[in-house]
């Protein structure tokens, strides 16, 4: 079922062509505009010829070369497809380097979710501030600071609260064997 | 069978008990736990239906996995080519071994080659689950040839393995909706005549194709019984031995023949029912090189225009060598022998090559 993948030559390549200088203006400007029109503008996927690669089921030593194994799941056929992914994505990136397909999209997915911590802090902080005012307009702060700090445990950290839930719902999936699972993913 | 060391067992054990049991049949922690990873998608997944837990499932499916009982078997189902074919205890699991041969088999056909009849005609003998002739057909459309429509038909001996064959068959053509399965059926025979037969309640293939009124066909393919008794003793897993069915593995033949006669059986009599039937490519899988060059010999003698041996591994084509006329593609284990009548080479793209002329003495 597993196999190894591996690049052993290269040949021209036609898709560096659009990063030429001759770049079309348009191209550049897209970037400007929103990150979700920005999306439609990801470089296309590299195509490695056939004739460049070298297949091995995983049997004996490897040939050399950028080598990817791939024994993620039962078909052999999948095997493949995603091997050639792989492979061209990590050529990519050699190639184009910032400017391929994984980078942009790892780029655009960081500030995402650099964009969502900023609101969410925005939005605790505001939360909190509210608290801190309505606890004191209470008043009667020293007499059971107990029942106060628990109260404000609560609502001052949602984000843990929910955190403790979402083990739970993905215990059917049983976290013992998780790990491996991820293991072997990787 | 070496002892697995302590070390690796204690490693798994302390990662996830239920690894150190599938590791006992895997030995190597890394198939190990892709294994485990597939048992315990399926438990769970099957739970989702049944509303039962899942994780006393997945011992149980881990337990019998440490016994040696086949992956394919729990699974309920093995990819071959990129179709899924369910498998059952009683039938052979299909190999993908098997499968990179029907592929690369198809490919050989010429999209240009005119002489390719409207209506192409497969036979797939010894058939099992299904998977040749299921593959073939969902593979041959594909190579946009001259052909209209296929007519096949699948044959096996067993009764579990023609109805597994036929149940992939509707599965496929609900799922996939693959239309060229709609000409494909499957039959139940004996290759041999009832007089050479070890079981004589099975009534014989040619007589079944006369009563189907199709005596004529065209490409004859097979992945026939061919393992000796010794072979089958030495060389096969404890999966095997002890859990795939011995009659899709081990030839029945009259006690006295020698060992590699034995395990060879099959062949003759499929070359003998392609002469019968006038087919024009056949197909055969054997178990390694030495058992190719012995089939490629007797196809020589039943005088095919060309005879190829094909191993494991076919990516490149600089690994062609000869074994005396014979021509040997690809790296690996010897799989599969291939032979062609004359006006069937321009099918295949071999025109000019033959074996008979000596042009590709060597």
């Amino acid at each position: 079922m597993a196999f190894s993948l591996a690049l052993h030559r290269l040949t021209a390549r036609p898709w560096c062509l659009p990063y030429s200088p001759a770049f079309p203006l348009s191209f550049i400007r897209s970037f400007a505009l929103s990150a979700a029109q920005g999306e439609k503008h990801l470089p296309p996927r590299i195509v490695i010829p056939e004739s460049d690669l070298e297949e091995n089921f995983l049997k004996g030593s490897g040939p050399g070369g950028i080598v990817i194994k791939c024994q993620a799941t039962r078909s052999r056929d999948q095997n493949r497809k995603t091997a050639r992914r792989v492979l061209a994505e990590k050529l990519e990136d050699i190639e184009r380097g910032p400017e391929s397909r994984s980078a942009i999209k790892a780029a655009t997915k960081a500030r995402k979710k650099a964009s969502r911590a900023k609101k969410s802090r925005r939005k605790y902080r505001a939360l909190d501030a509210a608290k801190l005012d309505g606890g004191d307009e209470a008043g009667t702060g020293e007499v059971d600071p107990p029942a106060a700090a628990e109260h404000n445990d609560h609502v001052l950290h949602p984000a843990s609260a929910d955190n403790a839930v979402r083990p739970a719902a993905a215990a059917p999936t049983g976290p013992g064997v998780e790990c491996i699972a991820t293991q072997c993913a990787a | 069978m070496p002892r697995l060391p302590s070390r690796l067992v204690a490693q798994a054990s302390q990662r996830n008990p239920l690894l150190a049991l599938v590791l006992r049949t895997c030995r190597d922690p890394t198939s190990a736990a892709l294994e485990l990873k597939w048992l315990r998608d399926y438990a769970v997944q099957h739970c989702v239906h049944t509303r039962g837990n899942w994780r006393p499932l997945l011992f149980r499916l881990c337990a019998a996995r440490s016994r040696g009982y086949p992956l394919q078997y729990l699974l309920g189902s093995e990819f071959f080519g990129d179709l899924e074919i369910k498998c059952k205890p009683g039938v052979l699991i299909p190999r993908s071994e098997t499968a990179t041969a029907v592929t690369h088999f198809v490919n050989q056909f010429n999209p240009a080659a005119f002489n390719l009849p409207p209506r192409l005609r497969v036979l797939d003998l010894c058939t099992g689950t299904g998977c040749i002739s299921l593959l073939f057909a969902h593979l041959f459309p594909k190579q946009r040839t001259p052909v209209k429509a296929l007519q096949i038909v699948g044959v096996d001996i067993a009764p579990e393995a023609v109805q597994l064959a036929e149940e992939n068959r509707r599965a496929l053509l609900d799922q996939a909706a693959i239309s060229s399965l709609q000409n494909l059926r499957y039959i139940q025979a004996d290759l041999f005549p009832p007089e050479e037969s070890q079981q004589t309640s099975v009534p014989s293939l040619i007589g079944r194709l006369e009563a189907l009124g199709q005596l004529e066909w065209d490409v004859i393919l097979s992945n026939p019984p061919y393992i000796s008794p010794n072979g089958f003793n030495r060389d096969t897993s404890r999966s095997v031995r002890n859990f795939e069915p011995k009659l899709a593995l081990v030839p029945m033949a009259a006690n006295g023949l020698a060992d590699a006669d034995h395990g060879d059986v099959f062949y003759p009599r499929i070359l003998e029912i392609a002469d019968q039937v006038g087919g024009k490519v056949v197909l055969l899988e054997v178990a390694d090189l030495d058992q190719a060059e012995r089939v490629a010999a007797m196809a020589l003698r039943y005088d095919w225009e060309g005879v190829e041996i094909w191993r494991d591994e076919l990516f490149s084509h600089d690994d062609t060598k000869y074994i005396g006329r014979i021509r040997v593609l690809g790296t690996g284990h010897g799989r599969s022998v291939l032979c062609w009548r004359k006006a069937a080479s321009s099918w295949l793209r071999r025109d000019g090559e033959s074996n008979t002329t000596g042009v590709a003495s060597g």
